[in-house]
């Protein structure tokens, strides 16, 4: 049946590896509906298609690029685009999102997803040329880095084609490698290794259709006003300015910054690697992706010494925390190094550094010894044992080969007590926040789908004290306590309510650091807006609150996804650091994350069985996924 | 007096967002479409974005192969008599700096006529509508000061060898 | 008595250090502090206050031996110490 709506392109790529096969279908409108876009379609099509058990590294595992209606629209903040599988890292749901000019590309040559099964005989890539969808032989950009692959298809099918690939740690299968496009990542869960045993190097996007859309007057109006507000908002000129490294001394500053594989949360040298920094000696230049405002790319420069050149990006604040304090490295040379050689690799900087602190600290305690590392020394602060670290993880040679397999694979194999000092949740290494001295944050690391994450919630509202936010979108009732990010009141509610704003983000495709998760200061791109401009781009007609329930039935389906893998409330957990070991100094010295007390009034939320973290039909139902009750009931994976 | 104006852009201001491309499309064409966009943004290497439009050059090159002169200098701009226009796509042959388009649908070229609609749209306000008299004021003034730190820093020296 | 301050983000840039000491008279408040810093540059005024009022714009964050000043029971009225840490912010966040 033909798709009926407007601002999509209407059509899908099904990909058959194994087969070399490739069809392009169209869209279901009732897909459209339900899920948007984005991490809705791939959440829905690996419910849908991936069987429970699966592993990863099976043929039959998908791997699915989306975008979503306001994709290509020009909308403010809407360049990203969506990648989703079944985690290698995890065994459970995984996704990640980049942002650039890939998205909008996709949209120009007039498709909304690309689904990948299957695995190809020889390296292959895919081409996408408005309606010519080829496989290519990947001959030429197999075992190549990831800019190096984007050079050779540029100059192979034109200058203004887009490029999105896996480098060499996807071809290896390193369980954190990401898909790189324009020195940009889709960094978590291991897609690019689902990528690398897919034998699928690239997908080179060209598109020149028109971005059909319902009302375009209107919605061009629309789009006017909060590009307004955009322009004047002092969150945006922060970001513009600084990007995210300015959090790096403010965050250590509140004692919430990891470091020595978070053993504690401050550290005197962050002054040394922050934003102000950056900006002041080594900045040239602001980047954005397409229909940006927010511009926090920053292309450097390495003035002397023997990393000197010009780097295309800055490490953002999670790499400059997992590159380099969690392993006591203050050289910031070293760490833009560091995070160059991860993205030429392909490797999810927060796993690589995580997976790293994780073995020294081993080491330091003596767990690990110069035989598993294989004569290596690891100490904190040692750059060079980095630099190696990373080289050797990327091509798994040697004690890298152990490292690639994440720290909770790892530290099975080393035993001997190393799995205490593993910082993860679900597999999944923890991203750049001491839950301890931000309870928000500690909660949603324990109940995000891909695993240790922030960005599932995205509970910004407590970090500097939001008051004015959480009034205005919640109610004076909530302060002080919201606000306050010790105090576990409200918390639960937080990180409910932003893991619906961050799926209905990433369906949509909107940045959420600009202006949705971190509310703009001088107006709002919330609920309504996001209904208004989807009514506006595509004729659905969905409401704010249809809007809210579409981020609910999107986290549901993913929760419903783990819970077919086993998942339930004894995995929604947090490292005994953070809820034994006391935070040592600063504001939250003496502090824990409760999270047994901030689980409980969750799953209330949620209305989730508190006893097992499953979902009861009732709420399937109301959310319309009685389809999905069916088959857990089948699987006894109901609550009783 | 012709007062010669150009869209002008420094490549390390620029931050290659191609909202510029989003405003001329939805300005001349309703929708969005980088291939109906009058401006163009190139990216290359790790510092390079450029907006590129057309330069309403004083001898336009594009102009003199169009065989229905659809292409005429009218005061500073380079005007485009679209109904004119056959589609042939010798102008775009001849433009130095790939600022003349041919409009994927109906066939015909398009190019930039300063309308001024991108400006606006510009975060780091890097896109200028500015005479080239104004430019060159700035690269001389660019020039001076570089002079002015070499000089600087060789009075300071000269004076320290002084004091030593 | 003497405090330490703290300048992070933008107001880094308008004071051109990272940090310094300010010797204020005894019994001195944290917005007696602010005031004697506003004093020096129109610049750090206009990015600190709003222009009608003296209050401080919300997305400006000052913490007290990181609390910050909405956490302290006296707010800004809080008297400080000998060798009292503050920190003068934009309040961003995201991470």
């Amino acid at each position: 049946m033909a798709f009926k709506f407007k601002g999509y392109g209407g059509k899908i790529i099904r990909v058959d590896l194994g087969r070399e096969k490739t069809v392009s279908q169209p869209l279901s409108s009732d897909m459209a509906k339900k899920f948007l876009g984005g991490n809705g379609f791939v959440t829905k099509i690996l419910w849908d298609e991936v069987k429970p058990g699966l592993d990863p590294f099976d043929p039959e595992n998908r791997l699915i690029f989306a975008i979503g209606p306001l994709s290509g629209t020009g909308w403010p903040q809407a360049g990203r685009f969506e990648v989703g599988a079944k985690s290698p890292l995890t065994g459970i749901y995984g996704d990640a999102s980049c942002c650039g000019h890939w998205a909008s590309e996709l949209k120009f040559a007039g498709y909304d997803a690309i689904v990948f099964q299957g695995r190809a005989s020889k390296p292959v890539y895919l081409w996408v040329d408005d309606d010519k969808v080829e496989l290519k032989d990947a001959k030429d950009v197999w075992g190549k880095t990831t800019s190096e692959t984007e050079k050779i298809l540029r100059e192979q099918h034109g200058k203004d084609v887009q490029v999105a690939s896996c480098g060499p740690a996807g071809e290896n299968l390193v369980r954190f490698a990401g898909i790189l496009h324009q020195r940009r990542a889709a960094a978590r869960s291991g897609i690019g290794a689902v990528m690398g045993s897919k034998k699928l190097k690239a997908v080179a996007v060209h598109g020149s259709k028109d971005v059909a859309l319902a009302d375009p007057e209107g919605f061009y109006k629309f789009s006017r006003e909060i590009i307004e507000l955009y322009k004047r908002d002092k969150f945006i000129e922060s970001r513009a300015k600084y990007g995210t490294p300015i959090l790096v001394e403010l965050m250590n500053e509140i004692a919430r910054w990891p470091v020595k594989n978070f053993q504690t949360g401050y550290t005197p040298h962050a002054k040394e690697i922050g934003g102000e920094r950056i900006r002041e000696e080594y900045r040239i230049k602001d980047r954005a992706s397409f229909g940006c405002w927010a511009r926090c790319e920053k292309p450097l420069m390495v003035k002397q010494g023997p990393y000197r050149r010009i780097y295309a990006k800055q490490p953002e604040y999670e790499s400059l925390s997992a590159l380099g304090a969690r392993n006591w490295i203050h050289n910031l040379d070293v760490i833009i190094y560091a995070n160059e050689l991860c993205d030429e690799y392909g490797m999810d900087t927060i796993s690589t550094g995580g997976t790293i602190s994780w073995a020294i600290e081993c080491y330091e305690k003596g767990i690990i010894t110069k035989e598993d590392t294989g004569g290596l020394i690891l100490s904190w602060g040692n750059t060079e044992t980095l630099i190696e670290l990373i080289n050797k993880i990327a091509k798994r040679e040697g004690f890298g080969n152990l490292l690639a397999e994440g720290s909770l694979r790892a530290s099975k194999k080393i035993g001997k007590g190393s799995e205490k000092y593993v910082m993860h949740v679900k597999g999944m290494e923890i991203a750049a926040q001491d839950g301890r001295a931000q309870k928000s944050m500690g909660l949603a690391h324990a109940t995000s789908s891909r695993g240790a994450d922030h960005l599932k919630a995205f509970p910004l509202l407590d970090e500097v004290v939001m008051n004015e936010y959480i009034v205005a979108r919640y109610g004076r009732e909530y302060l002080p306590e919201m606000a306050n990010r010790l105090d576990i009141k409200h918390k639960p509610f937080e990180v409910k309510d932003g893991e619906e704003l961050c799926a209905l983000c990433d369906s949509l495709l909107l940045c959420k650091s600009a202006g949705t998760s971190l509310p703009l200061f001088t107006g709002a791109v919330y609920y309504p807006e996001m209904a208004k401009a989807v009514k506006l781009a595509t004729g659905m007609n969905i409401d704010a609150s249809g809007m809210r329930t579409i981020g609910e039935r999107i986290v549901n389906l993913q929760r419903a996804f783990n819970i077919r893998e086993g998942i339930s409330r004894k995995d929604d957990t947090l490292p005994s650091r953070f809820t034994e070991e006391p935070a040592p100094e600063g504001p939250p010295k003496g502090h824990v994350v409760e999270l047994e007390q901030l689980l409980d009034e969750y799953y209330k939320l949620r209305g989730w069985d508190k006893e097992t973290g499953l979902i009861p039909r009732k709420k399937l139902e109301a959310l319309d996924l009685k389809d999905v009750a069916d088959s857990l009931e089948a699987m006894g994976k109901l609550p009783r | 007096m012709v007062v010669k104006k150009i869209l002008y852009a420094d490549p390390l201001e620029c931050c290659g967002c191609r909202n510029c491309e989003i405003a001329c499309s939805v300005a001349k064409e309703g929708i969005m479409n980088p291939h109906k966009s009058r401006i163009r943004v190139v990216r290359e290497g790790p510092v390079i974005d450029m907006p590129i439009a057309c330069r309403q050059c004083a001898d336009p090159p594009c102009a003199k192969p169009c065989p229905t002169n659809a292409l005429v200098k009218e005061n500073d701009l380079v005007v485009l008599y679209e109904e004119n226009c056959i589609g042939c796509g010798l102008c775009v042959e001849e433009c130095p700096f790939g600022a003349i388009f041919i409009h994927p649908d109906k066939g015909t070229a398009i190019k930039c006529d300063q309308c001024g609609e991108c400006l606006d749209f510009c975060p780091t306000g890097a896109l200028k509508l500015v005479s080239t008299e104004a430019v060159a004021h700035e690269k001389r003034i660019d020039l001076a000061q570089t002079r002015v730190k070499v000089i600087e820093e060789w009075l300071l020296n000269s004076k320290d060898m002084a004091e030593k | 008595m003497k405090v330490n301050v703290v300048y992070l983000t933008t107001f880094r840039e308008i004071v051109g250090r990272r940090s310094e000491t300010v010797e204020l008279p005894d019994g001195s408040t944290l917005m007696d502090l602010l005031e004697t810093l506003a004093e020096r540059s129109q610049k750090f005024r206009k990015e600190l206050f709003n222009p009608e009022g003296g209050e401080i714009r919300s997305y400006n964050k000052v913490a007290l031996n990181g609390i910050y000043a909405e956490y302290l029971n006296e707010k800004f009225a809080t008297k400080l110490r000998e060798g009292d840490k503050i920190l003068i912010a934009q309040g961003v966040s995201g991470g």
